[in-house]
């Protein structure tokens, strides 16, 4: 007998249940709330309590999080619920959660568990926010179980293993997203609004070279995401340079340059917060407020079939 | 050539640059709701660089005082969004001011002038949104002076919205019509009803016509009647004397409500495009079937609220309330009872009702469904108390927005006693992400050219026919008014109306 089982774990959950419940009889009871089931995978110290409280809101799930340390710790785990009050309502809304904690080698044991424990008839989607667990032997398993794969190279050394591994998942016919590449949905959207009049859009053909700046030392995979992206956009390669300016803790793109002989199409961040449009008499600013871990799951959350932009992207790599 | 930069899946839906003239620009709902509703779009990204907004009211302002005003509106009525400096002084280079009367012709020569000046500024490519924020009586010379200037039509497109009402019964309504019909193509008109961009209200579409499960319900073989209830707990407060010449049939019945019963009983279209969905509202609200003078008694009802002590405190009646004549006839409260003359609905009693001064503020559809044929448990009749059968769906549009399902189940224990239970969906515990204003979703629907979401002028005449009965009737009648007090659901004579029916109201 394995010492942790799924139907253990869910019996576990059911009590919480009966006695939340109890305790919130007189309001009404607690709203039970589930959409998905979220697989986090975590390093052993990740503090991710505020993100997952965060997308609870809009995604309430099943969220199963496992930690993954370097001792030779057998499997445990435990299930309790997290809930909120919604302003204004007497009713308390929870979600289940599941911790686990794993080492290297006892994270085979975990898609036995995995499979009893996911929440019936709804989309599984694995966020790996550790990447070096994808080098796991037993992460392919996980892998099958889930309709997407989410990874996060932020803070990651071996960033360029990790963008070669998405690709070589998006071959194998996985959905994968890389949180890279929503960072940059927006800087994305800003280029497509440079080019939404048609006298602007008539201009491309003149566009031979693309400038970004970005502050850290090396350009890193958003960076060369969008670059990617911009030359399947035009189908055709550019003049294309990467240049540091700045240096911020983690990687920022401050400038996005695409020019010829006689135009110029910029956004440049202005201030930390403020980027600029520019071309020939167009001046127009935009707020970037500072992404939060949580409103990027979000948007890959919301889309849970394959995103056709980036495999695109990933086939060109 | 298509923007090769486009991505469907992850962009926001983009509108083409353009110049918004609203006149009523010193209003109050210029203030509350559109300057608000325009910024936060802007700091949505979800605005073109280049718009332009051209106010117009009779005060006289510069540029900067206009800018300086909208900013204050801005920062008072901007709802769960901060207010952003930088932001702002970007959105205000695209702001300016036209003084002038809107009845005087030689104001719409300046402002044909304005409109142009910014077209080559501000890169709108003549594309022109005017906006109607002005007294209902100002709509016609307004349209016809942009006609006689040549102000309907421009190198872009050109279209005009206009708030509600329109007209106050459906003489006058056709006489407005005939008016814009003259200048502006029926493509070009986007007749504003707020309640349609509700997010709720749409996703009574997608309720529908997204599942497979409850369209075969939909009709008269399962449902014995449906609920409709917008409710306020507010009285008039400030807009009495303007409520006084409407009431709550003009008010809401004749065009939300009844637009949310067409949205609850139309049949799906075969597309969803604007003027698939619009047929098919318009198709239902012609099927409505009017009623003969002597029916309006046993069909609607009027109320008044009186004077009462609601929550420890005195509250006015309507008679009492400021700018309200002390002998008014006004309704503060209407209920209707319509009838579906088509195969899905015949014989299904669609009640409606609405009211100030009610108990609470809640605006939900409840669709009561047919009892089981036949009880199999003998200690557990079919039929509640109050003469209600079980199953009872609830399409909550405000202010808790979701669905419920009412259902039976066995009561854990010995022996087989049933007891209701609810299945609930929140919308916002579900989706928490902030859902756009009504007017948001509407004025980045005109922009985009995209109708679904207003009323056409075959579903305001069809509207007006539907209540038009009562209004004549009314209009003769000397209502016993107060008959309610502020604070309760309404008259007796409302429960007399379902009770006819064997049925009752719910409380929401
Ligand atoms: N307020 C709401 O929440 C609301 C909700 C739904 C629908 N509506 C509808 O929206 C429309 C506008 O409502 P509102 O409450 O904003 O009205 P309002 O406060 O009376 O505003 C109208 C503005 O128009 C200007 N104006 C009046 N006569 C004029 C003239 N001859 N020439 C040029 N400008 C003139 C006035 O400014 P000056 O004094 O500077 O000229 C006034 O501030 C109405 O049709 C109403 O039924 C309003």
């Amino acid at each position: 007998m394995p010492a942790v089982q799924a139907e253990k774990l869910l019996q576990q959950l059911d009590e919480v249940w009966v006695s939340l419940g109890k305790q919130q009889e007189e309001a009404g009871g607690v709203l039970r709330a589930c959409a998905i089931t979220l697989i986090a995978v975590v390093d052993e110290a990740a503090d991710i309590g505020e993100t997952l409280a965060d997308i609870m809101h809009d995604n309430p799930s099943r969220a199963i999080v496992i930690r993954i340390s370097d001792d030779g710790r057998p499997l445990s785990a435990r299930a309790f619920a997290q809930c909120w009050m919604p302003f204004g309502r007497r009713q308390q809304i929870c979600c289940e959660q599941v911790e686990m904690a794993a080492s290297s080698a006892s994270f085979a044991d975990v898609p036995s568990v995995l499979r009893g424990l996911l929440a019936p008839d709804l989309p599984v989607v694995l966020w790996v926010r550790h990447p070096d667990a994808l080098k796991l032997p037993a992460m392919a398993a996980v892998m099958t179980l889930a309709h997407k794969v989410v990874v996060e190279p932020r803070g990651y050394e071996d960033w360029k293993w990790l963008m070669d591994e998405v690709a070589r998942l998006n071959r194998a016919g996985i959905v994968v997203a890389d949180l890279a590449w929503t960072r940059i949905t927006r800087w994305r959207d800003l280029t497509a609004r440079l080019f939404d009049a048609p006298e602007r859009r008539a201009q491309l053909a003149q566009v031979d070279r693309l400038v970004i700046e970005h502050s850290s030392p090396e350009p890193g995979p958003a960076v060369r995401y969008l670059a990617a992206w911009i030359a399947n956009c035009l189908g055709r390669r550019l003049d294309t340079r990467f240049h540091q300016a700045g240096s911020t803790k983690y990687w920022q793109i401050q400038s996005v340059v695409l020019s010829g002989p006689s135009v110029e199409f910029a956004l440049r961040r202005t201030e930390h917060q403020v980027v600029q449009m520019q071309a020939a008499s167009l001046e127009s600013c935009t707020l970037f407020p500072q992404l939060k871990e949580a409103e990027l799951l979000r948007e890959e959350l919301a889309i849970l079939g394959p995103d056709p932009v980036f495999q695109k992207v990933l086939a060109a790599q | 050539m298509e923007n090769p930069f486009e991505d469907r899946l992850r962009f926001e839906r983009r509108v083409p640059p353009c110049a918004i003239v609203i006149f009523g620009a010193n209003g109050d709902l210029t203030q509350r709701k559109l300057i608000p509703a325009l910024y936060r779009l802007a700091y949505e990204r979800r605005f073109p660089p280049g718009i332009a907004i051209i106010g117009n009211s009779r005060t006289a302002m510069t540029d900067d005082q206009f800018r300086e005003k909208m900013r204050e509106a801005v920062q008072k009525f901007l709802e769960d969004s901060p207010f952003d400096v930088d932001l702002w002084n970007d959105f205000a280079k695209g702001l300016f001011y036209c003084s002038g009367d809107i009845g005087d012709p030689a104001m719409y020569a300046e402002l044909k002038v304005r409109i142009n000046k910014v077209a080559e500024e501000r890169g709108t490519a003549g594309n022109v949104l005017f906006y109607l924020s002005t007294q209902p009586s100002q709509y016609i010379p307004v349209v016809e002076n942009l006609g006689a200037v040549g102000l309907n039509n421009s190198a872009g497109w050109t279209r005009i919205i206009i708030e509600k009402p329109f007209g106050h019964d459906t003489e006058s309504s056709n006489v407005l019509h005939d008016a814009v019909r003259k200048v502006f193509r029926e493509s070009q008109v986007y007749r504003i009803d707020h309640y349609l961009g509700k997010e709720t209200v749409q996703n009574v579409l997608a309720f529908r016509f997204g599942n497979g499960i409850f369209e075969p319900l939909w009709n008269r073989r399962y449902v014995s009647h449906v609920q409709i209830t917008a409710a306020e707990s507010i009285g008039v407060g400030g807009r009495g004397g303007y409520y006084q010449e409407a009431g709550a049939l003009r008010d809401m019945i004749q065009n939300h409500l009844l637009q949310v019963m067409a949205t609850i009983a139309m049949e799906p279209p075969a597309v969803f495009e604007p003027d698939a969905v619009r047929d098919e509202r318009a198709k239902l609200l012609r099927s409505i079937r009017t009623l003969k003078p002597e029916e309006v008694a046993t069909h609607a009802v009027a109320g008044q609220y009186g004077a009462a002590r609601v929550g420890g405190e005195d509250a006015l009646g309507f008679r009492q309330e400021k700018g309200v004549d002390p002998e008014s006839q006004t309704n503060t409260y209407a209920a209707m009872t319509f009838f579906v003359e088509n195969w899905r609905w015949a014989g299904v009693p669609f009640y409606i009702r609405t009211g100030k001064r009610m108990p609470k503020r809640v605006t939900d559809i409840a669709i009561q469904f047919n009892d089981a044929p036949h009880s199999v448990f003998v200690d557990a009749p079919i039929m509640s108390r109050s003469g209600r059968g079980p199953n009872l769906l609830i399409l909550r549009i405000q202010p808790e927005e979701g669905i419920s399902l009412r259902f039976r189940s066995k009561q854990p224990g010995a022996g087989m006693r049933l007891r209701p239970v609810s299945m609930d969906f929140n919308y916002g515990s579900s989706f928490g992400e902030r859902s756009p204003s009504a007017y948001e979703t509407l004025l980045l629907d005109a922009m985009a050219g995209d109708s679904t979401l207003y009323t056409r002028q075959d579903m305001v005449d069809a509207s007006w026919k539907a209540v038009q009965p009562v209004l004549d009737v009314w209009s003769e009648t000397k209502h016993q008014f107060p008959n309610y007090d502020a604070g309760t659901w309404g008259p007796q004579a409302s429960e007399e109306m379902l009770q006819r029916r064997g049925h009752t109201w719910r409380v929401p």
